[in-house]
């Protein structure tokens, strides 16, 4: 297995993942998707509603808006200790409290007041409802932990995707510049230099073989990797889209230990911590062992130089 | 989740895993394949709409079939592990 880092940002990841099964790719697709929990508005209490827009679309425009999850802090209400009535230990809540100054103002997630500060709207220009002059709106609504699987709302994952890494070749001897795939190629895998088509951005190929269909000389060879993959991960803003990963691979982890547990007979023994944590160790530990020594020989020159002459002797 | 046994012989297991579907199997049914003593393995979801996924594994009666299953799912929670050291290797590295 090995894993590239193509392209990052706050809230996209790219990374190529080599020599691994499709299947289990697509089993952390699925997870990331449905089973990776987040934080959403789940009970709204209306307690004044003036605006054009009945209590029941309010409460879904607010459940829709993507909070940013604490995973330390929260737990699913229903393992909590209050068996899922709500306490602070599995909801965050919030209040809003508008009247429109004028006509046409517009309320937006920036006037929902997170009683938590680490669980706000990912962003504060959502708009909720338009009010007239004088309408006022009076909410309290309480975010929980929850998965895509129960509703949409709670994913934290926009997209993600993963495709086998394409392989486009194209024969130079047999092109006859006829530019036709240049043109036909929607993703600009194709460029013309010197008469001849070129392959130039190999990466950005969806392998649905229309440059081979139009190739009249069969010049053209599209081919993909069956065990290496480019994973493109866009996060909603709720989670970083390292973390969604991360926690998705615990999540699938947790799966097959539970089903191994329920079997009958031996439970085997899943030790795969402990190797893990000597290959950790082993490459780490010669470096931990470096950086201490060069400051502690700058700063006590005295006395590494001792103990090196009462080794020599 | 819950399982319920079907058939548990030396060469065959037969079970039903409820509340899971092909996010457990599939996977699962991949890594056993690579197996040398599997003779067959498959699963089928009866329906998309109740979660539940039957599983069945036979062996040519060399290793028992459950114990065939429990390795392939050590093997999963291990290959887990291993692409959970790469990508933060790799993003150290980027």
């Amino acid at each position: 297995m090995k894993v590239t880092v193509l392209e990052q940002t706050d809230n996209t990841l790219q990374m190529r993942v080599e020599e691994v099964r499709p299947g289990l790719i697509n089993a952390i697709r699925r997870i990331m998707l449905a089973e990776t929990p987040t934080m959403a508005i789940e009970e709204v209490v209306i307690l004044e509603n003036q605006s054009p827009l009945f209590d029941e679309i309010i409460a879904h425009r607010l459940g829709l808006v993507p909070l940013k999850t604490n995973y330390d802090q929260y737990v699913v209400s229903s393992d909590c200790t209050c068996e899922g009535v709500g306490c602070h230990l599995c909801q965050a809540g919030f209040t809003m409290e508008v009247e429109a100054p004028e006509d046409g103002f517009i309320a937006t997630t920036g006037d929902l007041k997170p009683q938590d500060p680490e669980v706000v709207p990912v962003s504060d220009k959502i708009p909720i409802a338009k009010l007239a002059k004088g309408q006022r709106i009076v909410i309290e609504a309480y975010a929980r932990l929850g998965i895509g699987q129960d509703h949409a709302k709670w994913q934290p994952v926009s997209t993600m995707a993963y495709k086998m890494i394409p392989h486009v070749k194209v024969d130079t001897n047999k092109c006859d510049g006829c530019k036709e795939c240049v043109e036909v190629c929607f993703r600009q895998v194709f460029e013309m230099q010197k008469d001849k088509a070129v392959v130039v951005d190999e990466k950005n190929c969806t392998l649905c073989n229309l440059c081979v269909e139009t190739c009249d000389v069969q010049a053209i060879a599209v081919s993909h990797d069956e065990n290496n993959f480019i994973v493109t991960i866009e996060s909603t803003g709720a989670l970083p889209p390292m973390t969604i990963f991360e926690k998705g691979l615990d999540v699938f982890r947790k799966k097959y230990e539970e089903l191994i547990t329920l079997l009958p007979g031996r439970v085997p023994k899943v030790t795969p911590k402990k190797p893990r944590a000597k290959k950790k160790a082993l490459p780490k530990k010669p470096k931990k062992k470096k950086e201490p020594k060069a400051p502690a020989s700058k700063t006590k020159t005295k006395t590494a130089s001792k103990s090196k002459t009462k080794k020599k002797k | 989740m819950n399982i319920n046994i079907i058939k548990n012989t030396s060469r065959e297991l037969e079970l039903e895993i409820e509340g899971e579907g092909h996010t457990l199997c599939n996977p699962l049914r991949e890594i056993l394949f690579e197996d040398a003593h599997l003779t067959f393995a498959g699963y089928s979801v009866p329906h998309p709409l109740t979660r539940s996924a039957r599983f069945i594994v036979r062996t040519d009666g060399k290793v028992k079939a459950i114990n065939s299953f429990k390795k392939a799912a050590k093997k999963l929670i291990e290959r887990t592990e291993e692409l959970r050291t790469e990508f933060k290797k790799a993003l150290k590295a980027a």
